[in-house]
């Protein structure tokens, strides 16, 4: 079940989400240019740091040993953004960014637990801009900001700019109870290892 | 009740983000991106020089000297839930 905007702000105000800094104003006033919140989205902003991968003699092997954690962030290049130094997004170009928001659902108040969904803008998709392209779901328990794998399809470059809103988040509630994995477990104690 | 597990440190993609290292009980290792928050060091690691420190883990069942740990964030090998030697917890 997708959470409407009121049961937005409701489970903000319980606690069961936290988005922070909280996207302001929860409701378009006479004076307000804009409002991050739609019938059952809020919009999330682009942080202030881009990591863009560098290109060279090495492949990433999910399969093989090692630390490839350690791999991919080596082989990142981070960049800061400000108000007067915008990213500029070539075509066909990929890179990482971040949430400007960290975002919170907590399972320690019980169910009903909360999870969640990222998508992009429509205004920036017809541009060609995907902000992630597998990975979308926010799961209960998860804690920090969203990291967001951005892509230029389009046929011209695209300006990203520090805390322009990029995203937006769709709520849902899970249905019953959350129970870890026991077969994990199972698997990883066979002689032959891991599953 | 939460665990901390031995794991080696080196900086992330993002600040505020590291690149973490670790053995399972078969000695098969795992890496994962994690944040400040779910981890413990003394000293900041930089791309030239790791550091040793710890991840916080939720341990979920024990069996002698093997216990059943859930990380903060998926693994790059094996998801979320690893299998780890007691002794390599504090």
């Amino acid at each position: 079940m997708i959470l409407s905007n009121v049961e937005i702000h409701r489970a903000m105000d319980e606690g069961r989400l936290v988005i922070d800094p909280e996207p302001l104003p929860r409701i378009k006033g006479i004076r307000d240019k804009y409002c991050p919140y739609d019938s059952h989205t809020v919009d999330l902003k682009l942080g202030t740091e881009i990591t863009v991968p560098k290109p060279g003699a090495y492949a990433y092997d999910f399969l093989a040993q090692g630390n490839i954690a350690d791999l991919i962030a080596r082989n990142s290049e981070k960049h800061t953004l400000a108000w007067n130094r915008p990213y500029y997004l070539k075509q066909g170009e990929f890179i990482l960014a971040q949430t400007l928001e960290t975002i919170k659902l907590p399972i320690s108040k019980g169910p009903p637990y909360l999870a969640a969904r990222i998508e992009g803008k429509s205004s920036r998709a017809r541009c060609g801009l995907l902000i992630h392209f597998t990975a979308p779901t926010v799961h209960p328990e998860w804690s920090g900001p969203l990291t967001l794998e951005i892509i230029n399809l389009g046929k011209t470059a695209i300006v990203l700019h520090a805390e322009m809103p990029i995203a937006q988040l769709i709520v849902e509630q899970v249905m019953g109870e959350i129970n870890s994995n026991p077969s994990h477990f199972q698997g990883q104690i066979t002689p032959e290892g891991t599953a | 009740m939460e665990k901390w597990l031995k794991c080696t440190i080196s900086p992330g993609q993002f600040t505020g983000e590291f690149a973490v290292h670790g053995r399972m009980f078969d000695a098969t290792e795992f890496s994962l991106f994690a944040s400040r928050d779910d981890l413990e060091f003394t000293e900041e690691p930089t791309p030239d020089k790791p550091v040793s420190g710890f991840i916080r883990v939720k341990p979920t069942a024990r069996e002698d000297d093997l216990l059943l740990v859930s990380l903060p964030r998926p693994t790059f090998e094996n998801g979320r839930t690893i299998i780890v030697r007691v002794s390599e917890t504090k």
